[in-house]
């Protein structure tokens, strides 16, 4: 009798959570790049060809080029200075945000919800900052451009030379 | 199967479409409150306001605030658990706001205040969560290392740091065999000092936590510990050391954790307590081991603890005083998969023993049986449809009454060894 009510509450859940499938079905498409992290390493090259985001800092920073690694460390706030000492500030588009996303599977290579994890680590038990949040990809450009250590990412199309384009090993 | 009360009878159905109303009309207050910018306080606009108002002190532009808050309902069939609950219960929320500044390049000062009440165990009422001084003096992109003063969480297993924030969670409750609610305060935080470092390698990090300290404990964790509910008894000398050692991969495809804890402390009986207490030392000692696959849509976490719990003379017979040992056992696997970003189901099983050695607490004879374990398995989901925003709702299907308190269950000869138990949540954050 029991595990018939049982069956009947994970049936009725399933049912709660399908709709969720349709009405955000455009989702999908973002899950399936999620998807693609484990394969990324070997379609990388063909993935730089596609990559629409480009890493962008402050003018007057030295490197022109940072690693895979270095570059998951910054973002994981793990990182807080530059080489030459200049603190480093973080400015990423909000979680829902598609370029958002896109920045974290494509050229991160990161599951978006794992950088998620870390960052509240950090927000809600006292042990670090998160990073800075803006609202489109113009305020991203331009509080990069005003802040010295700043960096973020912006979609292929947009730039206007002055900001600092930084090279992904 | 008669022992069996099913989840879904007619009362209960009833207190859950009532506690769902009531929930969604708190749900409403919060939603109005969010947008009329009493509540929604974003980051960047707030600091900018802010600071045009107090331009000279440009440190208040720096101050980073956050906060969350969180409403639960549960209602069981048999049982009590996180106040009155077998009438439906709200005695389970929290409030924080928390404020960080990088004072300096290395250093930085973070304190939240938290309003957190867990049914009807103390304390009641708003704490200092945490207050911390860090001070980094090792940062590079390889290397990071670094010591914080002050009021600190502990560092331990997954999820221990980040346990009161509900929407950072994938389940309602965390698995009871490894995070008690009742003791969280044991292990949660404490006043100290720790170092923590961390190393970037080709194919992830790894990261090293050590921390020692006062715990913050009150007498609803006296009573726990002595096994006494009515104890007037007192702790002193209380220390508790911490140790975690985890590795993560860089893409966040996995990653592991080994974690120690040992939490020592002297007890004194009270006056009124009865005559088998008296004066002595207990010591509590926990291994943790932690592990989480992410693979595709889906998440695989499990985590085991060994819990050695020593009571030294704190008992005596009428031979005089005797020496109690507990070898107890937690484990819980769980699997949970997203739909979307925003919608994720999860499945969890989640036993804890008290004697590893008598999982059915045969031998066990101060009590019930059914006292000595508990074995539950929770189905739930979670809808997060903003970084803000999430609302979850979950089934537990318990069997064993370990972790079930006796603050909310006076009556231990009462206590129902097969309970269910249903919970709903709403949680903000910014």
């Amino acid at each position: 009798m029991f595990k018939k009510k049982f069956l009947l509450l994970v049936i009725s859940f399933l049912i709660i959570s399908l709709p969720a499938r349709d009405v955000l079905a455009n989702e999908e498409q973002s899950i399936q790049d999620e998807n693609q992290i484990q394969s990324s390493e070997q379609e990388q090259e063909v993935e730089e060809l596609s990559s629409a985001n480009r890493v962008i800092a402050h003018q007057d920073l030295q490197n022109n080029e940072l690693s895979l690694n270095e570059l998951r460390a910054i973002f994981s706030l793990r990182a807080r200075k530059w080489p030459d000492g200049t603190p480093i500030t973080v400015f990423v588009l909000r979680d829902e945000h598609e370029a958002h996303r896109q920045f974290l599977l494509k050229t991160l290579k990161m599951l978006p919800h794992q950088l998620r994890r870390q960052w509240d680590r950090y927000i809600y038990s006292g042990i670090g900052q998160g990073p800075t949040v803006v609202e489109s990809p113009e305020e991203m450009l331009s509080r990069v451009k005003s802040t010295p250590g700043g960096i973020g990412y912006i979609e292929g199309g947009m730039s206007d030379g002055s900001v600092h384009i930084l090279t992904i090993r | 199967m008669v022992q069996y009360i099913s989840l879904l009878s007619a009362k209960m159905s009833q207190i859950m479409l009532k506690g769902l109303r009531r929930l969604a009309m708190f749900g409403g207050i919060m939603f109005s409150l969010s947008s009329s910018h009493l509540l929604a306080v974003d980051n960047n606009t707030k600091t900018e306001d802010f600071g045009s108002k107090l331009e000279s002190a440009t440190w208040m532009n720096e101050i980073k605030w956050h906060g969350f808050i969180s409403q639960n309902f549960v209602a069981t069939d048999e049982n009590d658990f996180l106040g009155s609950s077998s009438d439906g219960s709200f005695k389970s929320n929290e409030a924080a706001l928390n404020a960080s500044w990088r004072a300096a390049d290395s250093l930085q000062l973070a304190l939240q205040g938290l309003y957190k009440q867990i049914g009807n165990a103390n304390p009641k009422g708003g704490r200092v969560d945490y207050a911390i001084v860090d001070w980094r003096f090792l940062d590079n992109f390889t290397n990071g290392a670094g010591f914080r003063f002050g009021r600190i969480k502990n560092p331990y297993g997954f999820f221990n740091e980040t346990r009161d924030v509900a929407v950072t969670n994938t389940s309602i409750l965390l698995p009871e065999s490894v995070y008690v609610d009742y003791l969280s305060q044991l292990f949660h935080s404490s006043d100290g000092a720790g170092f923590y470092g961390h190393n970037e390698n080709e194919y992830g990090t790894l990261l090293f936590n050590v921390q020692f300290g006062r715990p913050i404990l009150n007498n609803q964790i006296i009573s726990t510990l002595v096994g006494n509910p009515d104890t007037e008894g007192d702790i002193s000398k209380e220390r508790g050391g911490f140790a975690r050692l985890a590795y993560e991969d860089g893409a966040g495809l996995w990653r592991a954790a080994i974690s120690y804890a040992h939490f020592t402390g002297d007890f004194s009986r009270g006056p009124t307590d009865p005559l088998y207490l008296r004066d002595g030392s207990l010591s509590i000692e926990q291994l943790l081991l932690s592990l989480e696959l992410n693979w595709n849509s889906w998440q695989f976490v499990t985590e085991i603890q060994r819990r050695n719990t020593e009571l030294e003379s704190i008992y005596q017979s009428m031979a005089g005083p005797f020496d109690i040992v507990e070898k107890g056992l937690g484990y819980y696997f769980q699997a949970a998969y997203k739909f979307t970003p925003a919608w994720t189901v999860y499945l969890r099983r989640d036993e804890a023993f008290r004697f590893k050695d008598d999982r059915h607490g045969k031998e066990f004879a101060l009590g019930n049986a059914h006292g000595t374990f508990a074995k539950d398995t929770t189905l739930g989901f979670r809808y997060s449809p903003s970084f803000e925003w999430s609302f979850a709702m979950e089934v537990h299907q318990i069997d064993g009454t370990y972790w079930l308190p006796n603050i909310e269950n006076p009556d231990v000869a009462a206590q129902q060894r097969y309970w269910n138990m249903f919970l709903a949540q709403i949680a903000y954050r910014f």
